[in-house]
């Protein structure tokens, strides 16, 4: 504590000093002017003229005058006076905007500038060669932390090249003078003139918008790779734009923060997971450091299961999936954690009324990174504040807790190693137990055998488990306990061949091992009569190959072609009951049953799985796009509520419930206009999908041993148009999105029970026509920001009961057809305000508080609509119905939170 | 489970969610028929009642009258049903009288002229219940007391039937059982009256009583229903202090005494697709509040509107033999054992509602 304000006071002097030393030099050199102005003045001046803006620290010039003349003079004569005079560095982000900084060396790299030109290379020997080879480094400016994604261009020699992993690259340019561009979403676009004489090395520093002081970028996708990434439908976040995505419950959250971009959904404020282009949440593949998460949620889905603090980079895929991803059919979330290259150990921290959260990056020696963290609630003081008994004697929370071990042996290799537990528990007066939990492992080792050619190794395991107890003292005798769970392992190996110029191929192989248990029921206590139930576990493989290939034909046109073989064996041992095929598929119509062995196969599935991603690009700045997949999905969440819950229970594809198969074809045209300052796109999409799960009226899937009596065969068909407009830069920033979409499902059974509305089309309980949302954020100065968020969606679709009737004295309902009608429309409007207390880039803390208040308008978006059935005393057969209306957030909910990086 | 309350608990610890009463634009113009049909092979008369589904939120009942029914069997023989009252049509027993194995199917046109089908219901042969046995165990009985649940283990008499597998392709039966209660009561100031004969009725089953699973085996044992010991669980206790009310206050003691326990099962023989229809009113029946939407129990009956085959045809048009059989039995003192005898057929359903007379009923079993 002590040294850290030591330091403060020391960077105080520092400051005073310096801003001493430039009033003196300024003070000097302008005393025979008469005409003379305040700095601010005549920078404001050239603002107006010029129609630029420059960002500074005006501690620095306070009480400085300067020659008014300075206004008078052409802009780049205007900008070396001031360098001269004030020996500050000025940064030119772009055409538009300029900041002063602290001039700074890097000692590692061979180039300098001479004013005008960023010279690489050794001048003695210039002219020994036409080409030469530059390496380059891209490094976060404050911590210096590679990027890893970010973009070098050479607009003039008509190249691009990505950064790898630790942030470089390497190429080779032809020997003169270059304009370079490089950008990182969430960063500064940095654009530097370079003077290349020989081989050499640079490094380019990127700084985030916190410096840029009033320009602030809340990107979804790469500036500019917009244009010249081959697929389409993806939304990447790295960086600061992680970080700066709205606020649920005082903490950036992931999931909920995807959802407002176009395509992707979620049931409302409650229920875990997310919905992409209509697919169902178990259709997505949650990747944790190359794991899945069987249940991406805290608290059943108001808080995300991934701490962003700990996140690097975001990646949905929404279609046009790679051949090197598969087993989920709507979508892939890539979620990668931890810095890549670590110099110096980092903190980051935060706490709020009801939960903390904390992230330790410590770099050991120069091989070894670790990160630790995790979150913690407290939230039970409240409950005992509440004057309710239940209450009282209840309790909520979860836990999280993750670590990242990196180790780079030498240039050519990585491992790295991570674990991730998470618990959620709930006490509902005494008696009601909810638990539920992840456990995730990884192992990936990474090794490089040449510049171009990768090879990645990955072992992992992700185990889920809910449990369930109920424990009344009143009825002791009916007191049980439940537990389900799915224990995942994967080996992922892929090869990476950067061939030329024109062809980047990837390859792989993939197995799984699925270990489900789909229910235990167990007695619990001495007293309890309940009666053990334990459902067949199963066991099932999955493996896939797959090859791709990206390429570029020209500088307008590229695809990337790709295949992935995939097949699935259900293994025993398992007990498979045969059914009368002149009935439906109930109880009562077993005719038979067979038994087979442990590692038999039960049933077992292949598929190709064809990707083609197309990109025709009609110039810089506008491009079309096609994408087409096929995915096979060999896993199912079951669940008889359309809001998936932890209860929900998975199930593999076995003898009679097909894996999902889903085709889909989007199209695309993307724009920029004015230098990447706005950004559209319009995406259209159709997916169809076969054997898809459908539940026959009533059904109960808890704890069946026949699963399949309760399932209908379902197709489905998806489609819409996504339209998307974001500014990603000045003072205002955000995005405008608009979905038009339809989710539709059909049976096709002859038996009356399986037949869902007669066999016609009907709207999926994810069926959600107009989706509209403005996410937007506005800095009233450098400090202070004020982040706005409005969703607007059409009402989930509902079956509501229409009639009620008599049949041997008993009151039946009847409803309407499956999903006929529709919940109320949500609206929702979030506000919040950020101020930042420290901006500096060498300071050693940066912390910021965030007052934000979720549906402002207190508007009652119905979450779910259920009847209950109140006991008529006097006719216990003819209860009366009521339809209510469940809400989550009924009025303006404020959270407040405080966080700390050091 | 209470799981939906976990939920909602979830909620509740934001102290920001809530239900209230919806009322959704609802189509309540939609109207539907509803069947509830009924041939067995006992001698007739057969009824079927019409009537229309009403809008759910609604209370009341509304026959559907003036319409035309008719039973019509394989051979393409009509038997024509007549309106007797409003909404209930009544088949002539000296025309129609049913025959093991043959397929019968309802057929209805109404003054809109709409016309519905049931699908055809053969009459399978009589099931045959092979021991029918009383089990004293305590089980956890629900009752509602102003409207509350509760449930409380009792101790009372289980009855099992063991059903006996039938060479046909419908092994499916329903079961509807019915306890007579036989008491005397006297007032207690009162010593010269001769004593009351009274009786009650008691179902005792929740729901509708459908079989198990038929399997391999020959016999499948069948729960018949839960009865208590107690005859105070049935208000039949020795000391009962009435208040009259309108008049003169004054507090009467009443003596009741248990007489007898007469029970009957009838045991009906259905068809699958029947079955399978009071399954799903079953689940219905037991379904609990589930607040996150769930898939709803809707019960899909065998009638359809031929007209229009997309317009909800509601109910049911059953053809069933019934097999009756009846016991009587008395515990002991100590509760710990019973006295279970069969006895000569007694349609309790039959029986008036409960009542009390001077002179014992014919149905009154000399012990």
């Amino acid at each position: 504590m002590h040294k850290e304000l030591m330091r403060f006071l020391l960077l105080c002097t520092a400051l005073l000093m310096l801003t001493l030393t430039i009033h003196g030099q300024v003070t000097d050199s302008i005393a025979a002017k008469k005409d003379y102005l305040p700095f601010d003045s005549v920078i404001r001046q050239l603002e107006r003229k010029y129609n630029i803006a420059f960002f500074y620290e005006p501690l620095w010039f306070q009480d400085v005058t300067i020659s008014s003349s300075f206004a008078d003079m052409p802009l780049p004569e205007a900008i070396a006076s001031i360098k001269q005079l004030t020996q500050l560095s000025i940064l030119k982000i772009n055409e538009i905007n300029y900041v002063f900084l602290p001039a700074s060396g890097n000692d590692n790299d061979n180039s300098e500038s001479d004013g005008k030109y960023v010279v690489v290379g050794d001048l003695l020997s210039y002219g020994s060669k036409n080409k030469v080879n530059l390496s380059a480094l891209v490094v976060d400016a404050t911590n210096e932390m590679p990027l890893h994604g970010a973009t070098i261009s050479f607009p003039d020699l008509k190249k691009t090249v990505i950064t790898d992993i630790e942030g470089k690259i390497s190429l080779s340019l032809p020997v003169g003078v270059h304009e370079m561009l490089v950008t990182f979403p969430g960063y500064l676009e940095n654009k530097k003139d370079l003077k290349v004489l020989s081989d050499g090395h640079l490094t380019v520093e990127m700084f985030d918008k916190t410096i840029e002081l009033s320009d602030v970028v809340v990107t979804a996708n790469k500036i500019d790779q917009n244009f010249r990434r081959t697929q389409m439908s993806i939304v990447k976040m790295q960086g600061k734009a992680i970080r700066e995505l709205p606020n649920t419950l005082g903490e950036v959250d992931i999931i909920k923060s995807l959802s407002l971009l176009p395509g992707v959904t979620t049931a409302g404020e409650f229920g875990s997971g997310f919905n992409v282009r209509g697919g169902s949440s178990d259709q997505n593949l949650v990747l944790v450091e190359d794991v899945p998460v069987f249940n991406s949620a805290h608290l059943f889905g108001l808080v995300s299961i991934l701490n962003a603090d700990a996140i690097t980079s975001v990646t949905l895929y929404k279609g046009g999936i790679p051949a090197s991803f598969g087993e989920r059919v709507s979508s892939v979330l890539n979620v990668t954690l931890g810095s890549e290259d670590l110099t110096k150990t980092r903190v980051k921290a935060g706490i709020s009324l009801i939960n903390s959260h904390l992230n330790i990056e410590v770099p050991v020696g120069k091989k070894i990174t670790v990160m630790v963290g995790g979150r913690t609630t407290y939230s039970d003081w409240m409950l005992k504040k509440i004057p309710d008994a239940d209450l009282m004697n209840s309790s909520a929370g979860f836990n999280d807790l993750y670590g990242l071990l990196s180790f780079t042996p030498n240039a050519k290799n990585k491992i790295s190693l991570f674990a991730y537990s998470s618990n959620d528990r709930f006490r509902f007066a005494g008696t009601q137990n909810y638990s539920y939990g992840n456990l995730l492992g990884s192992l990936r080792m990474m090794h490089r055998f040449t510049n171009k050619l990768f090879t990645t190794l990955t072992l992992g395991s992700s185990y889920y488990k809910a449990t369930y107890t109920e424990n009344d003292t009143i009825r002791p005798l009916e007191a049980y306990s439940t537990e389900n769970s799915i224990l995942y392992r994967t080996l992922k190996w892929n090869l990476i061949w950067e061939m030329n110029d024109k062809h980047v191929i990837t390859g792989g192989i993939n197995a799984f091992l699925y270990n489900v248990n789909p229910g235990i029921m167990s007695p619990y206590g001495k007293y309890s009569q309940v009666p053990s139930l334990k459902m067949q576990d199963e066991q099932g493989m999955e493996w896939a190959a797959f090859l791709s290939d990206d390429i570029k034909f020209s500088d307008k046109i590229s695809c990337e072609v790709g295949f992935r073989y995939s097949a699935f064996d259900n293994l025993g041992p398992k007990k498979v009951w045969i059914y009368d095929p002149s009935q439906p598929k109930t109880v009562e119509s077993v005719i038979d049953s067979v038994l087979y062995k442990k590692g038999q196969v039960v049933k077992a599935f292949s598929g190709f799985e064809p990707r083609l991603s197309f990109r025709y690009n009609f110039s810089e700045h506008s491009s079309i796009r096609l994408t087409y997949n096929r995915i096979n999905q060999y896993i199912n969440l079951i669940s008889n509520t359309s809001v998936l819950t932890p209860s929900s229970i998975w199930k593999l594809s076995d003898a009679y419930i097909r894996p999902v198969s889903s085709n889909q074809f989007a199209f695309g045209y993307f724009r920029d206009f004015r230098k990447n300052r706005y950004e559209t796109s319009i995406e259209v999409y159709y997916k169809t999908y076969s054997n898809l799960i459908e539940y026959k009226n009533g059904a109960h899937v808890l704890l069946d041993p026949q699963i399949e009596t309760q399932l209908i065969d379902a197709v489905g068909r998806n489609y819409g148009v996504e339209v998307f407009l974001k500014k990603n830069t000045g003072k205002l920033t955000g995005w405008l999105s608009y979905t038009y979409s339809h989710s539709m499902r059909k049976t096709s059974s002859s038996w009356a029970v399986e037949k869902i509305n007669n066999n016609h089309w009907f709207p999926d309980n994810l069926d959600r026509p107009h989706n509209l949302v403005l996410n937007s954020g506005y800095y009233f100065n450098r400090r202070v920001r004020l982040g706005v968020t409005y969703t607007y969606n059409t009402g989930r679709p509902v079956t509501l009961p229409e009639l009620k009737y008599f049949v041997d004295g008993y009151q039946i309902v009847y409803y309407s057809d499956r999903n006929k009608y529709r919940m109320p429309d949500y609206s929702r409007l979030d506000l919040s305000i950020s101020r930042y207390e420290n901006l500096r880039i060498k300071k050693k803390w940066k912390g910021y508080w965030t007052i934000s208040i979720m549906n402002v308008l207190g508007r009652k978006n119905a979450y779910s609509i259920f009847y209950q059935k109140d006991v008529n005393p006097n006719n216990l057969n003819q209860p009366s119905y009521s339809l209510y209306k469940l809400y989550i957030i009924g009025r303006p909910l404020p959270t407040f939170t405080y966080n700390i990086t050091f | 489970m209470k799981k939906p309350f976990l939920f909602a608990f979830v909620l509740m610890i934001l102290g920001h969610s809530c239900k209230e009463v919806y009322n959704p634009e609802v189509d309540l113009t939609k109207a539907a028929l509803v069947v509830e049909g009924l041939i067995t092979d006992e001698p007739g008369p057969y009824t079927v009642k019409l009537t229309k589904a009403i809008p759910y939120n609604l209370n009341a009942l509304l026959p559907e009258t003036g319409a035309q029914v008719f039973v019509e069997d394989e051979d393409g023989t009509r038997y024509t049903f007549k309106e007797t009252s409003p909404g209930i049509y009544t088949s002539d027993p000296n025309k129609f009288k049913t025959v093991y194995g043959k397929a019968y199917t309802l057929v209805i046109k109404t003054v809109t002229n709409k016309a519905y089908r049931s699908s055809p219901q053969i009459l399978y042969p009589k099931g045959s219940l092979d021991t029918i046995y009383p089990v004293i165990k305590t089980s956890p009985l629900r009752t509602y007391i102003g409207g509350e649940l509760f449930i409380q283990n009792t101790k009372g008499v289980q009855f099992v039937g063991d059903i006996v597998m039938q060479n046909d392709s419908s092994p499916y039966y329903r079961f509807s059982n019915t306890l007579l209660i036989e008491y005397t009561s006297k007032f207690a100031k009162d010593t010269t009256k001769t004593p009351n004969y009274c009786w009650m009725k008691y179902i005792p089953y929740e729901y509708l009583n459908l079989s198990e699973r038929m399997t391999q085996a020959t016999r499948v044992p069948q729960s018949l229903g839960f009865c208590p010991l107690d005859s105070g669980y049935y208000g039949i206790i020795k000391e009962v202090s009435v208040v009259y009310h309108g008049g003169t206050p004054d507090t009467i003691v009443v003596n009741k005494k248990l007489h007898v326990n007469i029970i009957s099962f009838k045991q009906y023989h259905i068809n699958p697709d029947i079955y399978q229809y009071y399954k799903s009113v079953n689940d219905q029946l037991s379904a609990r509040q589930q607040i996150l939407d769930p898939v709803t129990f809707q019960s899909i009956g065998n009638i359809t509107c031929i007209t229009n085959p997309d317009e909800a045809a509601l109910g049911i048009f059953e053809a069933s033999s019934v097999t009756l059989y009846t016991y009587y039995y008395l515990p002991d003192l100590s509760g710990t054992s019973i006295t279970f005898k069969k006895m000569n057929s007694l349609d309790i359903e039959k029986l008036s509602e409960p009542d009390c007379k001077t002179t014992p009923p014919d149905f009154w079993l000399n012990l």
